[in-house]
C-alpha cells in the first residue's frame, strides 16, 4: 500500500533540478516590452476598424443626404441607352432623384448571401438604385412600374410557414420618391391564383389595375376580376365584363382607357376609364390571348391570338385591327406568318411597333411598319433590353437604336463602375468581413474548445 | 537594469520546488523547465506589486500557465488508452514509472488537484482558490481523478492519507 504523498515525493526525487537560468529579469523585461507594444498596435488596429465599420455601416455620415423629390421637368428626363445588370454589391444609400426611367430585376448581396432585388434607372440623371419594395413581393407577378416613373405597383404574398410559395393576398403601390407605400388586400380563402395573377397601369399613372382569378369552386372553376387601385388612396373598383383578361398599359391615345379581352370566347375589346363604369366595347373575328395594346393615337391595336395549327403544337402569330365604333366589330390581319411574337414592346408611334420575337431560329427585336417588318439586333454591349421606357413624348424607343438628342443619357450616368469599388466603401466592407471572418473563427474555436475537440 | 535582490533571492531559492512541481503537473522535464521560467518571466511585469509575497502569484500562474500550454498544444499530446509496457527489474523504478505514466493520462485539470492536494498539501479551500474554481469541483475531480489513477495503475495500490486513517 502507497501513500500517494511519498510516491510524489519519490517521484520528483529523480527529478535532477538545475540551477536557474541567467538573466531570467532581463528576458521578463524584453517580453513585458514586446507586449506592451502588441496590445497598443492591436488597440490602434481596433479602433480604426471600429471607426470605419461604424462609418459604412451609416453611410449617411460620409455622405451628402439624398435630394428631397422634386418636380422635375420632362425636359429633364431621358432614356438610358442600354441598361445594365448592376453590381451585386451597389450602394443602398438614397433614392433616385426625380422619375425612374426603368425598373427591372437583380441580385442583390450583403454579407449574408444574396437575394432577389429591384433596381431603378433614374430618368433625371441615369444613376442606378436599389428600390426597396416593402412587404413580401409576389414572384410570380412582376412588378410594374407607372408610366410617369414615380410609382411602383406589384402584389405582395402572405407569410405562410413550411410553404416555399405562399399565396399572393394582395397588391400595393410604392411611390419611389417618397417611399409611401398603399395597399389593398384582396381576401380570399385561399389566396389568388398563381400564374392568372397580373398588374398594369392606366395611361395617366392615377390607377394599377390588378387581373386576377381565384379558384371557387370544387371543380376548379375560377373566378376572374379586374380591379383598378387608385394611387391616391380610396377603394378598388371593379371593372365589369372583365371575366377574364390580360392587361396591358394603353398607347397615348388621349383617352385615360384600359383595354382588355372579354365576352364569349375572348372576342370582344373592352374599353374604359378606371372608375367610370362605362365600359364600350366592339367585336373581332378571333380569340385574343394577349393584348390589346393601341397606338398612341388609340386607332389601331395589336394583339397576339392563335394563328394555324401547326405540325406539333398551337403557334401564336402577330395580329392587327382599326378601333371601331362600340358595338361594331372589326378584321384583323396577320403579320409575317414566320413571326413567332413573344411579347409586345409598345408603340413607337402611330405606324411602327417594338415586338419582342422569334424568327428563322434567332430572337431579335423587330420593327412592324404595316405589314412589313425589319431586323433591329440588339447592340452586342447590351445585356438586358431596354423596353416599355418612354420619354417626355410618351413614345417607345427600342433597344439598339441610336438616342437622339433629347435622349441622350448624361455624363456619368450608368452602372456603378469598378472603380467605385475601390473607394473608402469597399475598404470599410473588406474590413468588415475580415472582422466578421475573425470573430467567427473565434466562436468556432470556443464551440469546438468547449466541446473537447481540437482547435484548429 | 539589474535585477532586484528580491528577485534573485526567489528565483535562487525556490527554483528548484518550483520545478519539482512544475514537473508533475507536465510529466516532463523538459516542460517543467521551459513552465517555470515563463512563470518567472511573467512575475518580472508584476514583481513591484508581488515583492512581498510573490509565492500565491507564482503558483497561481503556474497552474494557469499550464492549463493553457495544454491547450495551446494538446493536438500534438499522445493519448494512449492504457499504459505502455516496459522491461525492467527494479520494483521502486517500475512504480514511480507507473505512476508517472499514469499522471500523464490525466486531464491537466486532474492532475493539478492531485497535485496539490497531495504534494503541495494545500487544502481544498486552498486548491479551489488557486485554480479559481468551487471547493465542491475540486472534491470531485479529485475523487475522480483518484479513481482513474487506480484504474491506470493497478499494481500501485494507491492510498491518500484520509482513506489510510479510516481503514486503520
Amino acid at each position: 500500500m502507497t501513500d500517494l504523498r511519498t510516491a510524489l515525493q519519490e517521484l520528483v526525487e529523480k527529478h535532477e533540478g538545475h540551477a536557474p537560468p541567467p538573466d531570467l529579469w532581463g528576458r521578463g523585461l524584453r517580453r513585458r516590452q514586446r507586449a506592451m507594444v502588441q496590445r497598443a498596435l492591436v488597440a490602434v488596429a481596433a479602433a480604426a476598424a471600429a471607426v470605419l465599420v461604424l462609418l459604412s455601416v451609416d453611410t449617411r455620415l460620409v455622405s451628402p443626404p439624398p435630394p428631397a423629390p422634386v418636380d422635375v421637368p420632362s425636359s429633364r428626363l431621358h432614356l438610358p441607352d442600354h441598361v445594365y445588370r448592376p453590381d451585386p454589391w451597389m450602394s443602398d444609400a438614397g433614392r433616385p432623384p426625380g422619375p425612374l426611367a426603368v425598373l427591372s430585376a437583380a441580385k442583390r448581396a450583403s454579407w449574408f448571401g444574396t437575394r432577389p432585388g429591384w433596381y431603378g434607372v433614374s430618368a433625371v440623371d441615369g444613376r442606378y438604385h436599389w428600390v426597396d419594395l416593402p412587404l413580401q413581393v409576389a414572384a410570380s407577378v412582376e412588378p410594374e412600374l407607372s408610366p410617369d416613373g414615380t410609382k411602383v405597383g406589384y402584389a405582395f404574398t402572405g407569410r405562410t410557414p413550411g410553404r416555399q410559395f405562399s399565396p399572393v393576398v394582395g397588391f400595393a403601390v410604392y411611390d419611389t420618391q417618397t417611399g409611401h407605400v398603399s395597399t389593398w388586400p384582396v381576401p380570399t380563402r385561399h389566396g389568388l391564383a398563381v400564374g392568372l395573377t397580373e398588374g398594369g397601369w392606366s395611361p395617366d399613372s392615377r390607377w394599377f389595375v390588378a387581373d386576377f382569378g381565384q379558384t371557387v369552386t370544387r371543380d376548379g372553376g375560377n373566378d376572374y376580376r379586374l380591379l383598378a387601385f387608385p394611387v391616391n388612396g380610396g377603394a378598388a373598383v371593379a371593372q365589369d365584363h372583365a371575366d377574364y383578361c390580360c392587361i396591358s398599359p394603353l398607347g397615348r391615345s388621349g383617352a385615360q382607357e384600359l383595354a382588355w379581352f372579354g365576352g364569349d370566347a375572348s372576342k370582344r375589346v373592352y374599353l374604359d376609364r378606371p372608375g367610370q363604369g362605362k365600359a364600350v366595347s366592339f367585336g373581332i373575328d378571333r380569340s385574343g390571348e394577349a393584348g390589346p395594346w393601341f397606338s398612341p393615337d388609340g386607332r389601331r391595336f395589336v394583339f397576339i391570338a392563335e394563328g394555324p395549327a401547326g405540325p406539333h403544337a398551337t403557334t401564336f402569330r402577330l395580329f392587327v385591327g382599326d378601333r371601331v365604333y362600340p358595338g361594331g366589330r372589326t378584321t384583323t390581319d396577320q403579320f409575317s406568318p414566320r413571326l413567332q411574337p413573344f411579347r409586345v414592346l409598345g408603340w413607337i408611334n402611330n405606324r411602327n411597333v417594338a415586338v419582342d420575337a422569334h424568327v428563322s431560329g434567332g430572337g431579335v427585336l423587330l420593327l412592324h411598319r404595316g405589314h412589313s417588318q425589319r431586323r433591329v439586333p440588339p447592340a452586342p454591349e447590351c445585356r438586358t433590353t431596354v423596353f416599355l421606357a418612354r420619354d417626355s413624348t410618351g413614345r417607345c424607343r427600342p433597344a439598339g437604336q441610336p438616342a437622339g438628342p433629347r435622349g441622350a443619357a448624361p455624363s456619368g450616368a450608368g452602372p456603378p463602375s469598378s472603380r467605385r469599388r475601390c473607394g473608402r466603401g469597399a475598404a470599410a466592407r473588406w474590413l468588415r468581413a475580415l472582422v466578421l471572418e475573425a470573430l467567427c473563427r473565434r466562436l468556432s474555436r470556443s464551440r469546438s474548445t468547449s466541446q473537447g475537440g481540437t482547435p484548429r | 537594469m539589474s535585477a532586484p535582490e528580491s528577485f534573485e533571492e526567489y528565483v535562487a531559492g525556490r527554483y528548484s520546488a518550483l520545478t519539482r512541481t512544475a514537473y508533475l503537473l507536465t510529466g516532463h522535464h523538459q516542460d517543467a523547465e521551459d513552465l517555470v521560467q515563463t512563470v518567472l518571466m511573467k512575475a518580472v511585469g508584476a514583481w513591484r506589486r508581488i515583492q512581498a509575497d510573490p509565492e500565491p502569484y507564482v503558483r497561481r500562474m503556474l497552474v494557469n500557465e499550464n492549463i493553457s500550454r495544454w491547450r495551446r498544444h494538446r493536438g500534438r499530446e499522445l493519448t494512449v488508452a492504457a499504459v505502455p509496457d516496459r522491461t525492467l527489474s527494479d520494483g521502486a523504478r517500475d512504480d514511480r514509472l507507473d505512476l508517472l505514466a499514469a499522471l500523464r493520462l490525466l486531464s491537466p485539470r486532474q492532475r493539478t488537484v492531485l497535485v496539490l492536494r497531495y504534494y503541495e498539501d494545500l487544502t481544498e479551500a486552498q486548491t479551489a482558490e488557486l485554480m479559481g474554481t468551487a471547493i465542491g469541483t475540486v472534491k470531485s475531480q479529485a475523487r475522480d481523478a483518484l479513481a482513474r489513477l487506480r484504474t491506470l495503475a493497478p499494481g500501485l495500490d494507491i492510498r491518500v492519507r484520509s482513506e489510510v486513517s479510516v481503514d486503520t
